[in-house]
């Protein structure tokens, strides 16, 4: 279990920075790997939509855009009933790096901190970090409760 | 699946004083409705139904001796809601793969 709020990835590609960019940023690439439907302004401030085979469906907005390098962008989760995140929208940030061998593509999911309190009191509990989330000083409990 | 059932973990702690009654049994072995009550500002009924709906979301067990029935903490429960946070991490281990494979498919 991670102390922070994020969740972070990463996979090297055995091609050069621009074609891993198109793969890994541009629509169309976006369409081969993380949903089959992507409708995406790429640009700050726009908008899209992402669609699953199963239904799941998720709302977009570009935050930054930098060709070759970076795309940022928040989506918001499906509004499942007794979903425990319904609504909450995170922060996804796609960068580039040319390394030996290819271009690393890491993927940052931030702000998991901005589900409800429970999200994070039931996590710490497991974890057997804290109970009280007042006393915690983990970066979750200390948003989760603010 | 284990989103649901980390969901019902979610919605059941979603309310203050059922945290407390989790906060309360993780103290004691067991405890009754009417043990409890002496320990909470509210009636033993409405303690009853609150130790009810943590039941049904799987966070205690109950168990019926004579008249009474006594609750206590089930932790396993707990990890199904850790199971869903892993979730997300595990849905990018998914879609990069994908990238990866997408990246080999166009290269040739």
């Amino acid at each position: 279990v991670s102390e922070s709020d994020s969740v972070e990835r990463e996979v090297v590609l055995p091609v050069e920075r621009d074609a891993a960019w198109d793969v890994a940023c541009e629509p169309d690439g976006l369409r081969e790997w993380l949903a089959p439907e992507v409708d995406l302004d790429l640009r700050p401030g726009g908008e899209g939509t992402f669609r699953w085979e199963d239904g799941g469906e998720r709302s977009a907005v570009v935050e930054s855009v930098e060709p070759g390098t970076s795309i940022v962008f928040h989506w918001r989760s499906p509004a499942h009933e007794g979903d425990p995140v319904r609504g909450l929208t995170t922060r996804v940030e796609i960068r580039l790096e040319p390394v030996e061998g290819g271009t690393r593509v890491s993927v940052v999911e931030s702000g998991f901190a901005g589900a409800p309190a429970a999200v994070c009191r039931a996590a710490a509990l497991t974890a057997g970090w804290c109970w009280d989330a007042a006393l915690c000083s983990c970066a979750a409990c200390a948003l989760a409760v603010a | 699946m284990a989103s649901e059932r980390a969901g019902r973990v979610f919605t059941a702690l979603a309310d203050p004083t059922r945290r407390e009654v989790v906060e309360e049994l993780r103290r004691r072995e067991s405890v009754t409705a009417t043990e409890l009550a002496r320990a909470f500002p509210i009636s033993r009924q409405a303690l009853a139904k609150h130790l009810a709906a943590l039941d049904a979301a799987g966070l205690v067990r109950s168990e019926r001796r004579g008249r009474e029935t006594r609750y206590s903490l089930a932790p396993e429960a707990f990890g199904a809601a850790l199971a869903w946070m892993a979730e997300a991490g595990a849905a990018w281990d998914g879609r990069l793969e994908r990238l990866r494979s997408a990246a080999a498919a166009r290269r040739g």
